[in-house]
């Protein structure tokens, strides 16, 4: 019994999907279905705030968690996001050029809207698999080549993570952005990354740029069949739409980013260590984005099963991401809210030295890091 | 600065992407399939230099977090 909880609680995102494709095909205001459920899993995010469940294991030390029931969930997640996409390109075909009226224009946003918000929540998934080194890397590049970021794979394992909590690392927020500006920056500067790394890669093998062993290409040439099948559907319509996915899925991945790390710092060449993370691990938040929230422990253990992330007792926000992405889209409301936590980081786990790098917001900051303050 | 010059960038050349597949009738020939495959590559690949325009004027100052 313990063991169909522990794996069963990972299924909200899934069963949530499948729901919200089921309204985009019944039509009319179930369209909005993909809205609706956005909006009741902040409701129950915030209801949920203050329980908190530890990682469950056996008295054997083992897991209760099903490594080969989970990556199946998550590979069956690709297909589910192309039919997200498959169904609102056929509500777009509908919409330009269906006469009857098949589709109203605030189904056809209702429907944008969800496959969008579910393209970003998904992106769970493309996180999760970007860490296995199998064939679920290659997964993870496909399921964010839907979201036109498959860049994010590479950019996410070998630099968020080995230069987190410093300004080589765009995901690391730093003290002041919003996120809004940071959602631009760390989209670009991933990508610059990979560009970076497939660019030296070509010197070294003094190859040109344009290879066909460019990873930064393929991963864009991986979102072509979204493109062509958007453009097919819908015209102009259609390239609206795709626009609409890619652009709110991204925002949703880097609001995850900003939220994860904002204002952390971590001196350059030292470890990457719990205190380097947020937390947001109360219980909703944790099912849904399968244990995503436990970024401290992530961090350190970035090959361990989501499964088996715990508690590290590392910087906390005490709530859930779907609170606290709210509060996120107030950047003053942000401010306010987050002063307390950092100043607890300064006095309670930075060293002297990310302290004195604190510091340096308060006078020396650049101006570039915003852009819309 | 350097960040809405690279945007600049990219919304000048993206309006010439746009005006070239107008100019070729692409609004009105897109719902054949051929159409959409040489529409969506070229999208792509206007996405694609957009990166690059936004990597060779910004440069890497817009993530220096200190002056």
């Amino acid at each position: 019994m313990r063991t169909f909880y522990v794996n069963a609680r990972y299924l909200i995102v899934p069963t949530m999907s499948l729901l919200a494709i089921v309204g985009i095909l019944i039509g009319g205001v179930y369209a909005w279905t993909g809205v609706f459920l956005f909006g009741l899993n902040t409701v129950i995010d915030t209801l949920t705030r203050n329980i908190h469940h530890r990682a469950d294991f056996a008295p054997d030390g083992n897991s209760y968690g099903i490594k080969r029931l989970q990556y199946s969930v998550m590979y069956f997640m690709l297909p589910v996001f192309i039919a997200f996409q498959i169904v609102l390109a056929w509500r777009l075909h509908q919409y330009t050029t269906d006469g009857t009226g098949a589709i109203s224009i605030t189904s056809l946003v209702g429907a944008t809207v969800s496959c969008a918000l579910w393209a970003g929540l998904g992106i769970i998934y493309g996180h999760e698999l970007s860490h296995n080194k199998k064939e679920g890397f290659l997964v993870s590049r496909l399921i964010m080549a839907l979201s036109g970021a498959s860049h994010f794979t590479y950019a996410h394992v070998y630099n968020h993570h080995l230069d987190l909590g410093h300004e080589d690392d765009p995901a690391t927020a730093p003290r002041g952005r919003n996120l809004y500006a940071h959602a631009w920056h760390s989209h670009m500067g991933q990508s610059n990354y990979s560009y970076d790394m497939e660019r030296e890669k070509a010197d070294r093998q003094n190859k040109h740029f344009l290879n066909l062993d460019n990873r930064w290409i393929i991963g864009y040439l991986y979102s072509l069949p979204s493109l062509v099948l958007f453009v097919w559907a819908g015209g102009l319509w259609g390239i609206a739409a795709i626009l609409i996915v890619w652009g709110v899925s991204n925002f949703l991945l880097e609001a995850l980013n900003f939220m994860g790390h904002y204002g952390l710092i971590r001196e350059h060449g030292k470890p990457v260590e719990h205190r380097h993370s947020w937390d947001n691990d109360n219980v909703f938040t944790s099912w849904f984005f399968i244990e995503i929230g436990r970024q401290c422990d992530h961090h350190v253990r970035g090959e361990t099963y989501f499964w088996e992330l715990d508690d590290v007792k590392g910087p906390n926000y005490g709530i859930g991401y779907f609170s606290l992405f709210v509060i996120t889209l107030f950047p003053n409301l942000f401010r306010k809210f987050v002063k307390k936590h950092l100043d607890n980081w300064d006095q309670n786990y930075a060293t002297d030295s990310e302290r004195e790098i604190a510091q340096r917001f308060l006078t020396n900051s650049n101006p570039e890091l915003q852009l819309s303050d | 600065m350097k960040t809405f010059k690279g945007i600049s960038g990219m919304v000048v050349w993206t309006a010439l992407v746009a005006l070239g597949l107008f100019l070729s009738n692409a609004q009105d020939n897109y719902a054949q399939l051929g159409w959409a495959i040489l529409i969506g590559f070229v999208l792509l690949v206007a996405h694609i230099v957009n990166m690059l325009i936004y990597f060779w004027i910004a440069g890497k100052e817009p993530y220096k977090w200190f002056k």
